[in-house]
């Protein structure tokens, strides 16, 4: 079964798609057919198959090319057939599995990947083909078509140029070479293409449907056709939704569910009710009273689970007010924060303290980033013990004597909630104690904060960004270029080159170092400050096994059953 | 009659026009943007074409001239941005109703116990019965609707097992909503009956009454509550026209598709085609249900029966 961020803070930005260790070119020849998800043998099995999970949020949309959100995207898995499905390896480690492709191969350069399709069918029984999945990736790089995710094909052959509107959609790098044979072109290698070819943009949609629906295609249960294990057969929008197993699924012997019925939760209280009166088999939750009530309960498991996410300080570094555009104002700032205590105090210490702006759980190949990379949190706060001297030695150069001890910065906050007002007051209270600066915080609704981050008004800001990739290029990407998708205008020709190099290295070791030369500069010269990276507390009942944890996987329904209980 | 409704109607619709137009250039002048919402920043070109779909890239007079005129000659009230390929006339004639069975349920359930209360507390002024009424008015007044919600979960789903946590669809599922959302009814309209009751029976008439030898109970239908159900009418029409917008936190609460989370989240979401559509709806509702009501006046008290010139 999928799991569901609820975080508090997932503005709108943290999506997960596809963790996995990146197969390197040469090695991703063919993939044998796995049929078995699930090892079933000798198991006392449930007699009721029907999957009591939830949403944690009413999904935008079911339409693969046009939905942004975290939930819709769980949910569409279940609906579609991706090329490739993508969860954690039986020995660890992340593997890459025949979904809509029952194999594949890739040219010496590592351009140009064929994939072969299995048979399989739409909901309604007409043959899928490879048509359908050439027509989807076209969908979604038209700029016609609106796609948030666009971007992330830019990999392939021309996507860029067609989404800029350059060129024509048909110039894209993918090709029908048979029904069930298409043929794929890279502008050039690439490190996470594979883990593409299982994201939920390159979800397949029938031609004929979406035609018909247009604009409507994907917004209720009758406009959805999909060739995966269940079919929507109903959509309560912000109530409940129903699936149900489809027999011509071309694997549905090894999928044990029958279909699902999951109820839309959005508030934390019912939530909590609902998993303990068992209605539904799996939470998560950070609430210290809920925690200690599920963690008395013999017949639930607790699993502690970090998110591919950094929560961040951000800094302007075209300050109007010429502040910001220093590199040691800001670095000063950065090594003010005791990340610890932070966590403590916002947190409960439920999150992990950030050592680098790179979460935990991505890998560049088979490396571990985080584990490997240098701690820069710590290497920042050894360099400077005294973060106010730093910050005078600033504003001294800059000409602004008159400022030190006299500054007034101002943190715009894009949530109005208390727990964000306790945590502006907390950075008031200790940038006022370690720097002598006069801290003023505004609390925004997202719209207006993200107004005005875009536009360059303000000093300092907060986010969290999820990574939507295994590699830390999803995470390192968005500061490249003059950053124009987190707002900091920080722009650095070294980094930019060093990540430009990354995209295109195919070996493992060159990679993870091209990345922490990249990671050196981006803390050195703090157009962000790292804060904390999130920890989930989930909770499940014991009859609930075998689901797939992948922060990238998209298993959906296809993995986990339920023991006789 | 006739003539007074005809030029109700007629000030309704101007009524109506002005909200809209208010709604409209007020929205647009809120900062933020519907797109702030999409996770990653979208590239220029579809960017553009988003903003060119919903209009969003000609200047607000000229989206308003297009707005009133799809409104006015196709009835039509666009498409949701938030929720892309959704019809904004489809889900208003889908969830409004949702909201008005629980909401008339409640509502009705609210008034016959308030009411009732409230009459038990103005007949026994000053003794238990006026002081316990007292005190679940107070709580019901004073229970913040969402603490008196988990409260119902606790008891009913998880000490009893007697209802589901939420959900939509079958009689159990009202239970708890209804429960607690009629329990401020119930305070409100105890509240105001006790001391509307209070007041008539201090009346001339009353005394006259009895003087006559009207029965007490004669007293009670025919004097008393008549006369003290006219403020409780008052109070009806915004009431009436609040369920079918639904309530965003019980709503949100007991999974319930109703219209509440439209209402409250197109704004926060900066769902323009959303925001107007739940105004226009709302602004509709509200007028109507006053006009009934203003209508259901002369039923109950002859003194102000509508469009006749007397005294």
């Amino acid at each position: 079964m999928r799991k569901f961020l609820s975080l508090a803070m997932a503005v709108a930005m943290l999506l997960s798609v596809a963790f996995v260790l990146p197969v390197s070119a040469e090695d991703a020849e063919t993939v044998e057919d796995k049929i078995v998800w699930n090892d079933l043998e000798g198991k006392d099995l449930a007699e009721d198959r029907i999957a009591k999970g939830y949403l944690g949020s009413e999904p935008t949309t079911l339409d693969p090319q046009r939905a942004s959100d975290n939930v819709a995207i769980s949910t569409m898995y279940n609906l579609y057939e991706p090329l490739v499905l993508i969860h954690d390896g039986p020995e660890g480690g992340t593997e890459f599995l025949g979904g809509g492709a029952a194999s594949w191969d890739v040219n010496e350069e590592g351009t140009v990947y064929t994939f072969h399709l299995r048979d399989n069918k739409w909901w309604d029984g007409q043959e899928v083909t490879a048509e359908d999945y050439a027509y989807s990736l076209r969908r979604a790089v038209d700029p016609a078509t609106g796609c948030p995710y666009s971007y992330m094909l830019e990999p392939i052959l021309n996507a860029e140029e067609i989404t800029n509107g350059d060129k024509d959609v048909d110039e894209l790098g993918v090709k029908v070479i048979d029904d069930k044979t298409i043929e794929i072109t890279l502008k050039g290698p690439n490190a996470t293409f594979m883990e593409l070819m299982g994201n939920s943009v390159t979800l397949p949609v029938r031609k004929d449907w979406v035609e018909e629906h247009g604009e409507a295609y994907g917004s209720e249960a009758e406009y959805v056709m999909g060739n995966g294990p269940l079919k929507l057969t109903e959509w309560t929008h912000n109530s409940k939704m129903v699936m149900e197993a489809v027999d011509t699924y071309w694997n549905i012997e090894n999928v044990f569910f029958t279909g699902l019925e999951w109820p839309i939760l959005t508030d934390t209280n019912t939530i909590m009710t609902a998993f303990e009166a068992g209605e539904i088999d799996q939470t998560s939750t950070n609430l210290a009273e809920w925690r200690e009530k599920f963690e008395a309960k013999d017949n639930v498991i607790h699993k502690q689970k970090g998110f591919p996410t950094t929560f961040f300080m951000m800094f302007n570094t075209q300050d109007p007010e010429g502040i910001f555009t220093d590199a040691r104002v800001r670095l000063a700032f950065s090594a003010a924060i005791d990340r610890d205590e932070i966590n403590e105090v916002m947190w409960n210490g439920n999150n992990l303290p950030a050592m680098g702006w790179v979460a935990p759980g991505i890998n560049v190949g088979t490396i571990n980033y985080r584990e490997e990379a240098p701690n820069f949190v710590e290497k920042i706060q050894e360099d400077y013990p005294d973060p106010k001297a730093l910050l005078d030695e600033a504003l001294i150069d800059m000409g602004k004597e008159d400022l030190v001890d006299n500054l007034e910065v101002s943190i715009i906050l894009g949530n109005t909630d208390q727990w964000f007002k306790d945590m502006g007051d907390y950075y008031q209270q200790v940038f006022g104690e370690k720097l002598g600066v006069n801290v003023k915080i505004e609390q925004l609704e997202w719209p207006i904060f993200s107004d005005r981050v875009s536009q360059g008004d303000y000093q300092i800001g907060y986010m969290a960004w999820g990574s939507e990739l295994s590699e830390p290029i999803a995470l390192m990407q968005i500061h490249a270029n003059g950053s124009p998708q987190v707002g900091t205008s920080w722009n650095n020709d070294e980094y930019n080159k060093l990540i430009s190099e990354a995209q295109v290295e195919m070996d493992d070791q060159k990679r993870f170092d091209l990345y922490v030369q990249a990671e050196t500069i981006l803390m050195e010269e703090a157009p962000v400050a790292p804060v904390v990276h999130p920890l989930g507390n989930y909770y499940l009942y014991d009859y609930n096994e075998g689901g797939d944890w992948n922060d990238f996987g998209n298993m959906g329904v296809r993995q986990g059953y339920y023991l006789a209980h | 009659m006739l003539q007074y409704s005809l030029k109700r109607i007629l000030m309704m619709l101007l009524t109506l026009f002005i909200v809209i137009t208010v709604t409209f250039f007020m929205m647009h002048s809120i900062p933020g943007d519907p797109l702030a919402n999409m996770a990653k920043k979208l590239p220029e070109a579809t960017l553009k074409n988003y903003y060119a779909k919903y209009g969003l890239d000609k200047p607000v007079p000229e989206q308003y001239k297009i707005f009133m005129k799809n409104l006015i000659v196709e009835g039509d009230l666009g498409e949701s941005i938030a929720y892309p390929g959704r019809s904004i006339s489809r889900t208003i004639s889908e969830t409004a109703p949702v909201s008005a069975q629980w909401g008339f349920v409640s509502l009705i359930i609210g008034l016959v116990i308030g009411i009732a209360l409230g009459m038990i507390a103005a007949l026994n002024r000053n003794s238990w019965p006026d002081y316990l009424v007292s005190f679940i008015a107070m709580l019901g007044v004073c229970l913040p609707v969402f603490t008196l919600a988990a409260l119902l979960q606790l008891v009913f789903t998880l000490k009893l097992g007697w209802l589901p946590s939420s959900g939509w669809g079958t009689p159990a599922h009202f239970a708890l909503p209804v429960m607690a959302s009629a329990l401020g009814t119930v305070a409100t309209y105890a509240r105001y009956t006790r001391s509307n009751v209070l007041e008539v029976l201090n009346q001339d008439y009353i005394l006259t009454a009895e003087a006559k030898g009207v029965s007490r109970g004669g007293i009670l239908t025919k004097h008393v509550m008549r006369n003290a159900m006219l403020p409780l009418v008052t109070m009806l029409g915004p009431r009436i026209a609040a369920i079918f917008t639904g309530s965003f936190l019980l709503e949100k609460m007991f999974s319930i598709p109703g219209l509440g989370f439209y209402f409250y989240n197109s704004v926060t979401s900066r769902d323009y085609t959303m925001i107007i559509g739940t105004t226009v709806f709302y602004a509709a509702l509200f007028m109507v249900a006053n006009l009934v009501v203003d209508l259901l006046y002369g039923l109950i008290d002859p003194r102000i029966r509508v469009g006749k010139r007397g005294l």
